[in-house]
């Protein structure tokens, strides 16, 4: 940027342009900062559609042996 | 705005949030339940069996601010109601205060600082610094206005009765619930939640079963639906209904005061107005009320509907209130639950 822009004047401060990696940094946080407050919406417990109220192998390993 | 825009974030959220909760408790729930086999010594099955009376009828009692506002507790009360309560963990001391004794309480929530309040938290204070998420519960208006004081007498009056309900706890729950669970002096029957289907390879639910063999009970995704799951499965009672289990809001209550507020606000951009493309209205069919949801209960509210179609019998919902409405489940007045399980009772 420093080839193409040239004042005719000087400033009090320098002038540092912001390190790319402090950019990536606030991005990384702001990222970070949502995909906590999508997981926040996710309920208290896993839960996957299923057709079934309950699963016990022990209890329908003892039905079978009934039967 | 139309109708369409307000529609469009509302529904792709709720479609995200069973892969969402898989990413967020994986690793916790099999933390949690590796933890829990030092005390999780009995399972549901061994729970001893009910009085007769308690067996033919059953109310689930969740923390939906209906109960509150329909004073769900005080009437059952003044009933005289013979069947059995089951409390959910967020309605248990408020049960306790209007001097109800529930016959079981059931947690789930594998939340390490937030449901440990339902029991009385010993570290409140440090669990609830810079959280405002009792503050955001509509159940106890009372309770918001001087926190660490009413969680002082909660823990009192539970410390006090707390040997008189047997805690239907979860292998999921947090090492902060389970202490005091413990130190209250509750007796413990334990369960592992049916988050997947367990015959498919990488089930969690089975890599929690091979850590603790317990019995597996669906959830819906929230401790209501577990604790109607416990009822319809392991109380098999003839009526059942369902109190407190609003899973929406009031149309009184501000965005600002649900649950997610500050999750969908980020969602939204920041942007106080959009957040409103994240909830939709329901009309209550006993009322013609118009009820809020949001994303998150309103996935809670399609799979209980999903669960309550595959259930043995009918769920009375006499929450008189709320979102949940649907196929076999009937909406009914208390005083009409209360009626249907004084016929069951003969």
């Amino acid at each position: 940027m420093n080839d193409f822009l040239k004042g005719n004047f000087k400033v009090k401060r320098p002038v540092t342009e912001q390190a790319p990696a402090a950019e990536d940094k606030k991005k990384a946080f702001k990222e970070e900062f949502k995909r906590k407050a999508l997981q926040s919406v996710g309920g208290s417990m896993v839960f996957v559609e299923m057709d079934v109220l309950s699963w016990d192998p022990e209890q329908d390993a003892d039905k079978k042996n009934k039967i | 705005m139309t109708t369409r825009q307000a529609v469009a974030p509302f529904a792709a959220l709720v479609d995200k949030i069973s892969d969402i909760g898989i990413e967020r408790h994986r690793d916790t729930l099999l933390a949690n339940a590796r933890r829990n086999t030092a005390f999780a010594k009995r399972s549901i099955k061994e729970l001893p069996p009910l009085p007769e009376a308690k067996r033919r009828s059953a109310i689930v009692l969740s923390a939906g601010p209906s109960i509150r506002r329909a004073r769900t507790i005080e009437r059952l009360l003044k009933s005289g109601y013979k069947g059995t309560v089951v409390a959910a963990d967020g309605a248990y001391a408020a049960c306790l205060r209007a001097g109800l004794i529930p016959d079981f309480v059931v947690t789930l929530d594998p939340h390490n600082t937030r449901v440990v309040r339902w029991f009385g938290d010993p570290d409140y204070a440090a669990h609830s610094a810079a959280d405002d998420y009792f503050e955001r519960q509509d159940l106890d208006i009372a309770a918001r206005e001087n926190a660490l004081k009413r969680n002082d007498e909660d823990m009192a009056l539970i410390d006090k009765h707390a040997a008189k309900t047997p805690a239907i706890v979860c292998s999921s729950s947090p090492q902060t619930v389970v202490d005091r669970i413990r130190a209250a002096g509750f007796e413990t029957y334990w369960w592992n939640p049916l988050v997947d289907d367990p015959t498919k390879a990488g089930s969690i639910t089975r890599e929690i079963y091979d850590i603790l063999p317990l019995p597996c009970l669906t959830t819906g995704g929230t401790v209501g639906t577990a604790a109607w799951a416990f009822a319809v499965q392991t109380l098999k009672p003839r009526v059942l209904g369902v109190s407190g289990m609003d899973l929406g809001y009031y149309a009184d209550t501000t965005m600002k005061m649900t649950q997610t507020y500050y999750e969908l606000l980020e969602m939204a951009g920041g942007d106080e107005e959009r957040v409103k493309e994240y909830f939709t209205w329901l009309t209550f069919p006993l009322t013609g009320e118009k009820f809020m949801t949001d994303p998150t209960y309103f996935w809670y509210r399609k799979n209980f509907l999903h669960l309550a179609k595959r259930a043995p019998l009918v769920t009375l919902n006499c929450s008189e209130g709320g979102t949940l409405f649907g196929e076999n489940i009937d909406c009914v007045t208390l005083d009409d639950f209360l009626k249907k399980a004084e016929a069951a009772h003969g």
